[in-house]
């Protein structure tokens, strides 16, 4: 298996989605079992792939592995660099995973212009497996706003009524803040010449010129973090640059929201994690109040404005905002308990949040409506479709057993470590998360059942196919998540000790404890 | 032989001329005519430059020019009446299809 | 050095087992009940699992019986759950990882069998109980969360760590909710159901602030680590965390608070009991199982848990004391005003654990937990009696329409009054010792062996105890009397009574009506009669525990010899209370105890048994009707929080969002008009005609041209 994992697999994954969006461009439109078939199969073969590199990673290794780096505009220091860590792998795995289910979910959805509706899903996938693997900042940039093309299509072409506001918003508003970042590239980029004397847009590379950008000053580092922060910020989406996202959620066709809030957000946080926090560490222990104050406002103020939303993707949408919220104030603790927790809490996110909007569809597919208040009792009715949802509900709010419990408690328990009063706080989103969320499951499922939901049908064979890897997926980080901290357990490690030297150093507490009793026990005769 | 300058003046009147007419007819015909008065007052320079410093070059780019023009012309008229088959009209402010 | 640093514990492989068969049990049931045709099926799963359960317990428990003293736990450890990797905590670095690991010691074991014991009863229970349920498809999803909820409960007794706790904390909380929920298409059931979750939350703030807190001074979440280096940390000088230095004490005090608001969620004390009384919309197998018998004690056992914590903790325990004691008075007094016989029990519940609560606040942590099993017999028997009532009633809940049952149900009967017995404290019913134990310590706190020297606190809560004590008497009396003496006054009889009642009901006796329109109405004509075996048995070996359940832990002072209490002794980090300590003083208190209660039983038979027409209670009501409906509707609490916080919640709530509509994505949308703005400016410049583009392409030209001529 291990022998199965390595560059070329790895790029086969990657690039898999984009080749069968060639092929399929050749057949003709009408055919359209074909893009379906041909785009799922796609997808699924790309996951199988991936496994491969679930087992093959070297677990007791921080190193990026797979490595692979061929010269491409060498007059400019641009390689085709492409390897991953255990952050990318596991952020990458998750795209993988929701890669099939995107487009199984979009079968029945989609009815127009279905070949360029699967091309353009292909295209997306690659240019997010993309963003996970590459190790080129050049390359990466590419990837990064790659990814916002398709993304922008989808929303454009299938979404609701309001997909133009929605689409534009999304990309200029994503746009605006890449592009700071790119000033911020080139910044370190001609640092780096300055410095060295040659042209290297390695993210390694980068990651070395911490001493030297700390020698420049202090404004010089922070100016730099803030562009890089405004650029994953409004990725993320942090308070208060998160309003894109309602909108891009509502108006986005099934898929879309499922790939939004599982993937594209993650590459908010993934960009935290790879570049400002290693390449600005200085910066970055100097922004961390500020930032831990917005991920606070952001969780709370997510979850009260999801608490009051009459319609059910937006109420997911706003919770979002709050539980990536608690992503951002594990990652900014900045110690192994928060930002294990941040990385659980994007994978966790990731699993939850597209369960709970193919949930709003599967209803919506039926009633083409997502008002709360057009349901009610469908516990009656659809047995099935109810316990689907109330396992993603419980995943969402962090049930014990179930996946967000982990990346939740981690967190939170991170925060506390670093800003007891911080964390305290935090634990409120406990409380609201539970409010919200049973408060939909209140009204959409259960009470009296009014006679337009009464013949709604269970959910089909194929749905339940949606939701069945996500449910176990749930299951399985809930109960036994060690894997996935043996996965992250180095890269953690090595980061913490790039932002703050000598990280995790110092007695061990059962050293410390068996060395002073003698001594006390001494001193007490 | 007259003097260079003499020549650059007319020269420049002719430009003028010419560009003057790109500038404020609406006729496409007309324009393209003051274009040709535009290549020529080029060519006059060549030619008087050329002379004046004894080198073939200008003579050479003249008779380039010339073909250009001659092409120019070709294409121009061509577009000029195709427009005039479809939109009944050779004035260009008329011509706004492309315009957002 | 190795033994003090930490407790002893044996390995042991069978442990699992005792947890996770209920799981299977709701495994198999949850994904193969709504196909399986015959009923019979989901209950050989359902019943056979937790009864094999209950088995292994019992074999466990006898294990640990024979084991030496102080080394009496088990321990399993299946995997590793959580490895956070480093943590600076108070003295080093932590490297601790949370285990999925199960321990059973005395305490832990006593909870397991309890769990596994009354859950098999109350499964029995509900065969008979939910007979109409298993003809119409739902029976399987009941049976199924009822094993979900024996496997959460386990987890929470026996896991080895705070975080196993946790989980079951959180899983019982979770099926608390879907059975509460389970006739799901009456909105008070869903409402309640999810009242019920969010107010365990708020708890459980402060049990995960408490856990973390926890951490940062011992540097470890499992329990024998944490027990074993307890007297270390607890003798440390001072103990500096996030740059502030105290006493150790003082961060025991904080724990100690979080902890406890854990406990107060979870247990329904003040200020978060609002949700017990709502959850009675559940059916009633759930009421006597979850909400009396053993997740409302959760928060007993895991202040017992970590009474190593809340010796070191002296204002954490007065806070458990206090609030513990205003919560047995104050629901003993709500239920005074209950018609509805489950409310009552709910309040009454509330009540006991209350005293529990008091019980541990004065430090005696074993009388606490010894008044948890005897409460678990008593209530249990009452709530199935209470059930078996309902359903020979014909889903009547209003003990205004009952009466007369005493001849109809004599097996019902004759449990359910030794349970009242018990609860109301007359000797030699369990109750009497558990009860009488309480208030006796925190009397013994204020006393203190002939001198007045305690805290008048103590007093004070004493004086609350005893009169909730009388209240208790008072209202199960009634309850008894209003549903088994006199005539019957059920369906039929007098409809006009029944509207009546309905309408002085109050908006929150939900409970009332529960699916009365699709019960059978066969029964009608007859009036109600005895229930089946499976329902009148559990009810009977529950009602037998009752009576004799207090001779578990009879006091030295009687000439018992404290089995219960030396029994947790090793797990208790007190000092044992001093051999023949018996003095006139607590025979004394035995006595009058023994007479307030009898007396109370006497005022409430005068008032509801010897008076048909109940004119004195009436009276009362008519004279002060302010203050019935004040404490009829539990002192408006529910108002108050509502007033005060979810209805301001949800206005803000509403305002935020126009907020985020308006400002924040305001302040986006102005962006992006500005942008327009500005553009609209050169776009003049872009006027479509080629000319002009020429035009200023030659003025440009001409600039350059002037430019370079001057230079």
């Amino acid at each position: 298996m291990s022998a199965f994992a390595n560059p070329t697999t790895m790029l086969v994954a990657t690039f898999l989605p984009l080749a069968a969006a060639l092929v399929l461009l050749l057949v003709p439109k009408e055919n359209t079992k074909a893009f379906k078939q041909g785009a799922l199969a796609a997808m699924l073969l790309s996951f199988i792939v991936s496994l491969a590199f679930w087992f093959g990673y070297d677990r007791t290794s921080d190193a990026v592995q797979w490595t692979l780096a061929k010269d491409w505009m060498p007059s400019l220091g641009v390689k085709f660099s492409v390897g991953m860590d255990g952050i990318s792998l596991l952020l990458w795995l998750l795209t993988t995973f929701l890669g099939p289910i995107g487009a199984l979910c979009s079968f029945e959805a989609i009815e127009e212009r279905q070949k360029e509706y699967y091309i353009w899903l292909l295209v997306l996938q690659t240019s997010m497996l993309g963003v996970f693997i590459a190790q080129d900042m050049f390359l990466f940039y590419i990837f990064w706003e790659v990814m916002l093309v398709p993304m922008y299509f989808l929303i454009g072409i299938w979404g609701g009524p309001q997909k133009l506001y929605a689409a534009i918003k999304l990309f200029l508003y994503t746009l605006a803040g890449s592009l700071l970042m790119l000033v911020a590239i080139l910044a370190i980029y001609f640092l780096q010449h300055k410095s060295t004397g040659h042209y290297d847009f390695s993210i390694a590379g980068f990651q070395q010129m911490a001493p030297t950008i700390a020698a420049q000053g202090k404004t010089f580092g922070l100016l730099l973090a803030l562009a890089f922060f405004l650029a994953f910020a409004i990725k993320v989406p942090m308070f208060p640059f998160h309003t894109w996202l309602p909108d891009a959620h509502v108006q986005a066709p099934t898929a879309g929201s499922v790939i939004l809030a599982g993937v594209l957000l993650k590459m908010g946080t993934y960009g935290f994690v790879r570049f400002l926090l290693p390449i600005l560490p200085d910066a970055t222990r100097v922004l961390m109040p500020w930032m831990l104050a917005l991920a606070v406002i952001g969780i709370i103020y997510g979850a009260l404005v999801a608490m009051v939303q009459p319609d059910m993707k937006k109420l997911v949408a706003y919770s979002s905002v709050s539980h990536l919220g608690m992503c951002m104030l594990g990652m900014f603790a900045l110690n192994a308990y928060g930002m294990k927790g941040a990385l659980f809490q994007m994978i966790n996110h990731g699993i939850s949040t597209p369960g709970l909007f193919l949930a709003v569809a599967v209803v919506y597919d039926r009633r083409h409506t997502r008002q709360i208040a057009d349901y009610g009792g469908l516990m009656k009715t659809m047995p099935v479709y109810a316990t689907v949802f109330i396992i993603m509900t419980l995943s969402s709010v962090g049930l014990p057993g179930l996946n967000g419990f982990i990346g939740e408690l981690l967190s939170l328990w991170g925060a506390f470590q670093a800003y007891p009063w911080l964390g305290a706080v935090s634990t409120v989103a406990i409380v609201l998360g539970a409010a919200y969320m049973l408060w939909m499951v209140q009204r959409v499922l259960f009470g009296e059942i009014s006679e337009a939901n009464a013949k709604m049908p269970d959910m089909s064979r194929r749905e339940l196919a949606t939701f069945l890897p996500l449910i176990a997926a749930a299951v399985w980080i809930g109960l036994y998540p060690k894997p996935f901290f043996d996965v992250m357990d180095k890269p953690v490690t090595k980061l913490l000790t790039q932002i703050t030297p000598g990280y995790g150093q110092g007695p061990a507490l059962e050293q410390a404890r068996a060395t002073a009793e003698p001594a006390a026990t001494e001193g007490g005769h | 032989m007259a003097s260079p300058n003499a020549v650059l003046l007319v020269s420049f009147l002719l430009f003028s001329i010419g560009i003057a007419g790109v500038l404020i007819r609406r006729n496409a015909l007309v324009i393209l005519m003051c274009i040709e008065l535009m290549l020529n007052a080029a060519n006059l320079n060549f030619v008087s430059m050329a002379r004046h410093s004894g080198t073939v070059g200008g003579h050479a780019i003249a008779l380039l020019v010339m073909g250009y023009a001659a092409a120019e012309v070709a294409v121009g008229l061509a577009l000029v009446v195709a427009l005039y088959r479809k939109r009944d009209t050779i004035q260009v402010d008329d011509i706004n299809l492309l315009k957002g | 050095m190795e033994s003090a640093m930490h407790a002893v514990s044996t390995p042991t492989s069978l442990l699992w087992l005792v947890v996770f068969l209920p799981l299977f049990g709701f495994v198999i049931n949850g994904l193969t009940g709504r196909k399986l045709k015959s009923n019979k099926v989901v209950d050989l799963f359902a019943l056979g699992t937790v009864g094999v359960s209950f088995l292994l317990s019992c074999v466990l428990f006898v294990k640990l019986a024979g084991m030496e003293e102080g080394a009496r736990s088990l321990h399993q450890s299946l995997w590793t759950w959580l490895a956070p990797g480093a943590a600076a905590v108070n003295g080093g670095v932590s490297h601790a990882a949370i285990e999925w690991a199960y321990k059973f010691d005395p305490l832990s074991g006593a909870m397991a069998l309890l769990v596994t014991g009354a859950g098999f009863l109350i499964h029995l229970f509900s065969t008979g109980y939910m007979g109409e349920e298993r003809n119409d498809g739902r029976y399987y999803r009941f049976m199924a969360y009822m094993n979900l909820f024996v496997f959460s409960m386990l987890n929470l007794v026996l896991g080895a760590n705070i975080l196993m706790m946790f989980l079951g904390w959180e899983g019982v909380g979770l099926c608390s909710y879907l059975l509460i929920g389970f006739y799901f298409d009456k909105d008070f059931a869903a409402v309640a159901a999810k009242k019920a979750f969010v107010f365990n939350r708020v708890g459980d703030m402060g049990f995960m602030v408490g856990f973390f807190l926890l951490f940062m001074v011992a540097g470890s979440l499992d329990y024998d680590t944490l027990m074993g280096s307890f007297h270390g940390i607890s003798a440390l000088p001072s103990i500096t965390l996030f740059g502030h230095t105290a006493a150790p004490a003082f961060w025991f005090n904080i724990i100690g608070v979080c902890l406890f608001l854990g406990a107060c969620g979870k247990s329904a004390q003040i200020p978060l009991y609002v949700w017990l009384p709502d959850a009675m919309a559940g059916p009633t197998p759930v009421s006597a199982l979850i909400h009396a018998a053993t997740m409302v004690t959760s928060g007993l056992y895991m202040i017992t848990r970590f009474n190593f914590i809340f010796v070191q903790a002296p204002v954490a325990l007065e806070t458990v004391l206090i609030i513990g004691s205003l919560t047995a008075l104050a629901a003993a007094s709500m239920g005074l005003a209950q018609y509805d016989i489950k409310k009552v029990l709910a309040y009454s519940t509330v009540s006991q654990l209350g005293y529990m609560f008091m019980g541990m606040g004065a430090g005696a942590f074993s009388a606490g937990m010894f008044h948890v099993f005897t409460h678990a017999f008593f209530k249990a028997t009452l709530f199935l009696g209470s059930g078996a009532v309902i359903v020979a009633c014909h889903h009547e809940q209003d003990m205004r329409n009952m009466g007369g049952l005493r001849k109809l149900m004599p097996i019902t009967f004759a449990s359910m009054g030794f349970a009242t017995l018990a609860i109301s404290g007359v000797p030699p019913f369990s109750g009497f010792f558990s009860k009488d134990e309480i208030l006796w310590r925190v009397f013994e706190q204020w006393y203190q062996g002939g001198t007045h020297a305690g805290s008048s606190l103590y007093l004070v809560c004493w004086i609350l105890g005893m009169l909730g004590a009388f209240m208790t008497a008072f209202y199960m009396t009634r309850l008894m009397v209003m549903t088994f003496f006199g005539e019957y006054r059920g369906a039929g009889h007098d409809p006009h009574h029944h509207a009546v009642a309905s309408e002085a009901h109050g908006h929150d006796d939900h409970g009332h009506g529960d699916h009365h329109d699709d019960h059978g109405h066969e029964g009608h004509g007859h009036g109600p009669k005895e229930v089946a075996w499976t329902m009148w048995l559990p009810v009977a070996i529950l009602g037998v525990l009752a009576v004799v359940g207090g001779f578990l832990n009879l006091p030295a002072s009687l000439g018992g010899s404290e089995h219960f209490s030396k029994w947790l002794e090793p797990l208790l980090y007190v000092q044992p209370a001093a051999e023949g300590h018996a003095s006139g003083v607590e025979y004394g208190l035995m006595a009058f105890s023994s007479l307030w209660a009898l007396s109370a039983i006497f005022l409430a038979w005068r008032f509801y048994g010897a008076d048909e027409a109940w004119s004195v209670p009436r009276a009362f009501v008519a004279r002060f009707p302010g203050l019935y409906t004040w404490v009829h509707n539990k002192y408006f609490v529910d108002e108050g929080i509502d007033a005060a916080i979810v209805r301001p919640a949800v206005k803000g709530s509403i305002g935020l969002w126009k907020f985020d509509a308006t400002v924040v994505d305001g302040l986006v949308n102005l962006t992006a008009w500005l942008l327009r703005q500005l553009s609209g400016g050169f776009k003049r410049l872009q006027s479509g005609r080629v000319q002009n583009y020429a035009f200023l392409m030659f003025l440009g030209f001409l600039a350059i041209a002037l430019w370079k001529y001057l230079a």
